[in-house]
Parts: structure tokens; C-alpha cells; sequence
């Protein structure tokens, strides 16, 4: 088998991976996790048919939990959901209205970016 | 599921020539993409059950207090996903070096069997891909 039949074997190979995942997946019973695995296992005989002798060597890394829990955000999901069950808890703790912008309360002229405007683009 | 144990008992009987060293590598990167693919649906669970928690309570101290245990229930998990990355870049190290490692092999297989009884005493799975004898 050539290096160029072997890249093309891979890619229908990998291209029924992509779709055995989330189909198993959507299948009653069979949990989700199955299709994922299904999908790696699938991606195995891929890398398998791609490397033949000659390959070079490339190894994906596992990723560690802080990067695993940054992806699905947990925490801020958590403080949303708390914030929406308790509103007027979430206004005491920080004394301020969640839809309202804050009030400028500072003496003098406004800030500068108020009258960073060139009239002439008006 | 493809079961790696017989690959991996086997990898670890035999030589390290390149070809040796080029099948422990794919089977090294097939094992990154299992468990990267199992622990974001992990992550994804741990999150969906916290926020089952903030709709089952009462008051928000309720809530928060929920959270925390449920944070700590599941801190042996990241421990050992952790652990599993750490053994899983020693021996992936070692075949990009093109030396290879029976006992960096032998500590992954290891602390995947450590992840599957955290995820376990949590009430979820990772896929069988090693037999841990249990």
C-alpha cells in the first residue's frame, strides 16, 4: 500500500469515525459514552492504516483537569444558575441591580471618553 | 470499544525497534484521545449534577454548601485524570525520544485503573480500555 492510498484509506476511515460518535451517542441506550469510544477506537485503525513503517512520531497529550474544567466553564455555569434561582440574594451580595449600568456619582465633568468626539465626523 | 490490554501486554513483551516504537505511539495517542474524549463528557456530568443541586435547594447557602461537598466528592477524579496525564507524557516522551518505556507503559496502564475507580466512586465510567483485574 503507497503512502498516498494509505493517507486516503485513513481519511474514509476517520470520516465514518466522525459520524459513529454522535450517532451512537443519539441512540436510546446506549450512553454517552460508547460513542466516543466507538469514535476512538475507530481513530485507532485510522492512525493505523496512516502510519504504516514510516510514520513519524506525533502523541497527542491527555489534558490536564484545569484546562478540562475551563471548557465547560462549571463554576461560572454554577454562579449563573445560583444568581438566577436567588436574584435578590445575588443583589444584596453585590449591592448593585444586575440590569441597571452603574451611576456615576463622581463630582466634576464627565470622563474623558465621553468627549473623546471629533465634531467634524458627526 | 477496541480493548488495548492485549495490544499493550504485548508492547510490553516486545523489543523496542522502531517498529515497536511506532505502534506503542499510535496506541499512546489512541489511549490521549479516549480519555480526553471521556473526560470532557466527566467534566460535562460533574457540571450538569452541580447545577441539579442549585435547582434541588432550598436557599442559596443550601446551594453553595451542596456545591462544596460536591466539589470535594469529585476532587479524586482531576487528582487521578492528572496523575493519568503526568504517567501518559512520561511514556509518550520516551517514544518521541525513540527509547521507549515498559515501565512508563506499565505506570499509564496503572493510573488509568486509578481513574476508573475514582470516576467509579462517583458513579460514572471510563471506557474499559485497559483491565485493571477488578
Amino acid at each position: 500500500m503507497t503512502t498516498a492510498s494509505r493517507r486516503i484509506a485513513a481519511q474514509v476511515i476517520e470520516g465514518i469515525s466522525a459520524g459513529a460518535g454522535p450517532g451512537l451517542s443519539a441512540i436510546p441506550g446506549v450512553g454517552p459514552i460508547v460513542g466516543p469510544a466507538v469514535a476512538a477506537g475507530l481513530g485507532l485503525v485510522a492512525d493505523l492504516v496512516r502510519a504504516g513503517d514510516d510514520a513519524p512520531i506525533v502523541i497527542g497529550r491527555i489534558r490536564r483537569s484545569p484546562e478540562i474544567l475551563d471548557r465547560v466553564r462549571a463554576e461560572a455555569r454554577w454562579e449563573r444558575r445560583l444568581d438566577e434561582r436567588w436574584p435578590e440574594t445575588e443583589r444584596r451580595r453585590t449591592g448593585t441591580q444586575p440590569s441597571m449600568p452603574a451611576v456615576d456619582t463622581e463630582p466634576g465633568p464627565p470622563p474623558d471618553i465621553y468627549l473623546d468626539i471629533d465634531l467634524e465626523d458627526l | 470499544m477496541i480493548r488495548l490490554a492485549v495490544l499493550l501486554a504485548a508492547l510490553l513483551c516486545a523489543g523496542c525497534g522502531p517498529t515497536a516504537i511506532q505502534t506503542q505511539a499510535t496506541a499512546a495517542n489512541t489511549i490521549a484521545r479516549a480519555a480526553n474524549a471521556s473526560t470532557a463528557s466527566l467534566a460535562e456530568t460533574y457540571t450538569l449534577r452541580g447545577e441539579a443541586l442549585i435547582d434541588g435547594s432550598s436557599s442559596r447557602n443550601e446551594a453553595l454548601a451542596l456545591l462544596q461537598a460536591h466539589r470535594e466528592q469529585w476532587r479524586p477524579v482531576w487528582a487521578a485524570i492528572d496523575a493519568l496525564a503526568s504517567a501518559h507524557d512520561l511514556w509518550a516522551t520516551s517514544l518521541e525520544s525513540g527509547i521507549g518505556s515498559a515501565e512508563a507503559a506499565a505506570a499509564l496502564m496503572a493510573a488509568w485503573c486509578d481513574l476508573a475507580e475514582a470516576v467509579r466512586a462517583v458513579g460514572e465510567r471510563v471506557p474499559a480500555i485497559v483491565r485493571c483485574g477488578r
